[in-house]
């Protein structure tokens, strides 16, 4: 109990342990609340203790001491924020060309691009992202010359050259806005569709060159092999609900694909459907205006309808400028809304923790419990309200910096601390 | 369909506002301009009656905190407002508020609801005429489509005044227009009555963008060159105006914008992010003689607090966007709270139909991170950003912008604290008249969305 750091009901900047060492020894938070998304549900009051970066107890026992102590009657921890579809990593600013790796003109390769090639961890966006307890992404590579996209990876934001979890963990097709890239029509994408998972089946006996797919060229089809066994999801960009239908019969045809669908904006018309093919989808619970005809039915209370039906739900940001790059620290306000719209406030933070890292295979990183590496975050408050804030953040058993290029602006333009150093020459 | 991309091209648009006033402001010593008072408003509300809100706890929206209040509408004006018993009149509606809280209606000073309709259709993009750098001549009023399904959300989220503006690819993009946020047939039967007009302009990276291989400008010198060489064309017909050379059939639709400027009735809504144009364009207004009323967007706004301060211009803000384009990439949490602790007159704007609908939890975004870097801004305070500061950029706060005595009773109750993500607003007013009720299912349904797929149980809820 040598470093005893005791916060206050309203922590300002709270300083964790030094940078980004796993903790030598132990640390203890004493929190009001933990969020453990296992069977223990919330402990209140609980006291978490990690030593040597793995969480070794989750309890109610406040006489625990350690090295380091994290104290505070508002503080909750959780596990870390899972932000299930992303391009976080993939560009640096949107509008200029050399720093945007969002999607590819290239015509002659499509499910062979891999978003881990153009995944860049010291993108300044990363470091925003993980200050705002958002410590995992899905990063998908946008669509443009077709309907697929490319192979996805899951990250974790720590902002280091080995954050990467999975570099092959996911395929991504846009269907909904593919029609326009693949023959005009959504029946030329769905015919097109069709014909890549049988050239991706077919493909050891195909192709005896490189063009003799009905619809990819060898190399793509290899590698969309690997969605076929349903090892790795197909993600799948879809809103109108004929659209989704059409989706689940294809399933039917390939009942081994193992499909996420991502917009869903109508999908609580067939919700029942999507619970009984067993397709999860990823929804944005702000989408209440039909910004275009596939979303015609878009309301408030999609989510909630959703899951009503048994549909297992992640809840995702795209609607905010930034929502899937820049601005994914607006995840947990979006979850939030949906408990405005009706979701309890545990549905609501699972689908944007356990949900989304079990979809992707990674049940054990949206959850707390003995044994675990540590990867959680400390909030002054209930994470989904606007106006609680990260106190720490802790990644693979490491305590994370929290600072970045915007709390570095903030200091030196911030009016309650001005110095007399000049201008330029300010921290 | 990955978000940041389109969204970026949907960002670069801003624009101009009102209405009303018109061209005679501009010619008063002109009859002929009497007769050209175009598109004027139709707006008339409905009787309020008179309503007593009590046990609410009230933010006035210039800073005063009522923690159990009560409010008195009359007439569709407020008429009393604070810990008072009144005398009520036969006929009051009472409404016992307690637990809820009761503030001022919102003010978007930044909306392309209308100009920019869903659903996003090429059909419904009439919000920027992007054929000339320089287009003051046109009205947002002109493209707006009443039957935008936004308008309706936004009053949900308790938005009663707006202002709609052209888009920022033009350096003068045109005539923005500010509206009252209820359903109507027509354009003019939303507009706010006596509101000034504004005109909306627009800073760096937008039009040398749209403009540099058409002509220019295609580049921020080109920018420059091309107001200023357009301001001095203002001066001489304002200089023509004043003399009564400008007669019937001799209008200039363009001119008579900026000239409308130079004198000081049409309002200036400047698109600008940085700080360093930010200054170059008050340096130019000096020039001309005329007032930046709001910088918009102003993602560097909180780097020249002093700046905005001394020349009395609003910056209208996000909570957190950046990083979509080069001009945007310094943006901070802080920007607003920063701004309003220099002094200076801050507010939100939303840009979007999303946004629109829950600009208290922007605020409350703003607010939290300005206290945890120091400050020590109350609630009550925050409140100005969402109403008294917004009618002040518009030149809308002698009538609206908060619960004073004898303004015009535009009211938002709120099922608790506004500044937590899951209040939710449960009545709004304007000029006294309840239109929306969220107990009640009391809500506006634009004729597009009848008898379309869903629209039985409208947006959820």
């Amino acid at each position: 109990m040598k470093n005893l750091l005791k916060t206050l009901a309203v922590s300002t900047a709270l300083v964790l342990v030094s940078t980004t060492n796993a903790f030598a020894q132990s640390l203890v938070v004493k929190s009001k609340n933990i969020v453990t998304n296992t069977s223990a549900g919330q402990v209140k009051g609980g006291v978490l203790v990690i030593e040597n970066g793995r969480i070794t107890s989750i309890n109610q026992d406040r006489t625990v001491s350690g090295d380091k102590v994290i104290e505070g009657k508002t503080l909750w921890v959780t596990p870390g924020i899972f932000a299930p579809y992303t391009t976080l990593g993939l560009v640096e600013v949107n509008g200029e060309h050399g720093s945007n790796n969002i999607n590819a003109a290239n015509k002659e390769a499509t499910v062979r691009i891999r978003a881990a090639d153009s995944f860049n961890p010291k993108a300044t966006s990363v470091a925003e992202t993980r200050i705002g307890g958002v410590i995992f992404a899905a990063v998908v590579p946008d669509s443009r010359s077709d309907i697929f996209g490319g192979q996805g990876m899951i990250v974790t934001t720590s902002g280091s050259f080995d954050s990467a979890l999975n570099k092959n963990a996911f395929v991504y097709i846009d269907y909904s806005g593919g029609s326009n890239k693949t023959g005009g029509s959504k029946g030329a994408a769905m015919a097109f569709l069709r014909d890549a998972l049988s050239d991706a089946t077919l493909a050891p006996t195909r192709f005896k060159s490189p063009r003799d797919g009905d619809a990819l060229a060898r190399a793509d089809a290899k590698a969309l092999r690997s969605v076929l066994n349903g090892s790795r999801p197909l993600l799948i960009a879809a809103d109108q609900a004929v659209d989704m239908l059409n989706i689940i019969d294809l399933k039917k045809a390939y009942p081994r694909l193992n499909i996420l669908i991502v917009g869903a904006a109508e999908g609580w018309m067939v919700a029942g459907q999507l619970a009984k093919a067993d397709i999860g989808v990823m929804v944005d619970p702000l989408e209440n205006l039909p910004n275009n005809f596939d979303r015609m039915a878009a309301r408030l209370d999609n989510v909630k309808l959703l899951m009503d039906a048994g549909v297992k739900t992640a809840i995702i940001s795209r609607s905010a400028t930034g929502g899937t790059s820049h601005n994914l620290r607006l995840t947990p306000q979006h979850a939030g809304n949906a408990v405005a719209a009706g979701l309890s406030w545990e549905q609501a933070f699972k689908a944007i923790t356990l949900t989304p890292a079990t979809m992707y295979g990674y049940p054990g990183l949206g959850q707390l419990q003995a044994g675990q590496a540590a990867n959680l975050v400390i909030w002054n408050g209930d994470p989904l309200e606007v106006t609680s804030e990260v106190v720490a953040v802790i990644i693979g058993g490491k305590s994370q910096s929290m600072e970045s290029r915007q709390t570095k602006l903030r200091d030196r333009y911030n009016p309650a601390k001005q110095g007399d150093k000049m201008y330029g020459y300010r921290p | 369909m990955i978000k940041t991309t389109t969204a970026y091209s949907i960002i670069a648009a801003s624009a101009l506002a009102l209405f009303g006033l018109s061209f005679l402001h501009l010619n008063k010593k002109q009859d002929v301009a009497e007769t050209i008072a175009a598109f004027p408003s139709t707006y008339t509300p409905r009787e309020s009656g008179t309503i007593y809100i009590t046990n609410a706890h009230i933010l006035d929206g210039i800073g005063g905190e009522y923690k159990n209040g009560s409010l008195l509408i009359e007439d569709g004006k407020i008429s009393q407002i604070g810990d008072f018993k009144a005398k009520l009149p036969a006929g009051t509606k009472v409404i016992d508020a307690k637990g809820t809280w009761v503030t001022p209606g919102v003010i978007d000073v930044h909306s392309h609801l209308g100009v920019y309709a869903a659903p996003r259709v090429a059909a419904h993009s009439d919000g920027n005429d992007a054929t000339s750098p320089i287009t003051a001549e046109v009205y947002a009023e002109h493209g707006i489509w009443p039957q935008d399904p936004g308008f309706a959300e936004a009053l949900a989220g308790g938005v009663t005044t707006l202002l709609i503006l052209p888009g920022s690819a033009n350096l003068f993009g045109g005539r923005g227009i500010t509206l009252r946020n209820i359903p109507s047939r027509t354009v003019q039967g939303m507009k706010f009555p006596d509101a000034p007009y504004t005109l909306k302009m627009a800073c760096g990276e937008n039009p040398k963008r749209v403009y540099g291989k058409r002509g220019g400008p295609a580049s921020r010198m080109g920018n420059f060159a091309h107001y200023r060489k357009n301001w001095i064309k203002a001066q001489d017909y304002k200089d023509k105006l004043d003399k009564g050379e400008i007669t019937e059939g001799k209008r200039n639709l363009q001119l008579e914008t900026l000239a409308g400027v130079l004198s000081g009735d049409i309002l200036v809504q400047m698109h600008c992010y940085r700080a360093d144009e930010m200054a170059q364009v008050l340096d130019m207004a000096k020039e001309f003689g005329y007032k930046i009323s709001s910088f918009h967007h102003a993602v560097e706004a909180y780097k020249i607090p002093d700046l905005l301060k001394d020349a009395d211009a609003c910056a209208a803000m996000w909570s957190d966007w950046w990083g979509f384009k080069m001009e945007s990439y310094d943006g901070i949490r802080e920007n607003i709270p920063f701004v309003h602790a220099g002094g200076a007159c801050a507010l939100i704007h939303s840009d979007d139909a999303a946004g629109i609908q829950r600009l208290n939890q922007e605020i409350a975004k703003a607010w939290a991170h300005g206290n945890r870097a120091g400050l020590k801004i109350s609630k009550a305070d925050a409140w100005k950003w969402i109403s008294s500061n917004p009618a002040k950029a518009i030149g809308i706060d002698d009538t609206t912008g908060s619960l004073e005595v004898g303004k015009r009773a535009d009211v938002v109750i709120w099922s608790g604290d506004p500044f937590s993500t899951y209040t939710k607003v449960e009545k709004v007013y304007l000029d006294g008249v309840l239109m929306f009720d969220k107990a009640k299912g009391l809500k506006p349904i634009s004729d597009f969305k009848l008898g379309q797929v869903g629209s039985a149980i409208g947006t959820g809820e």
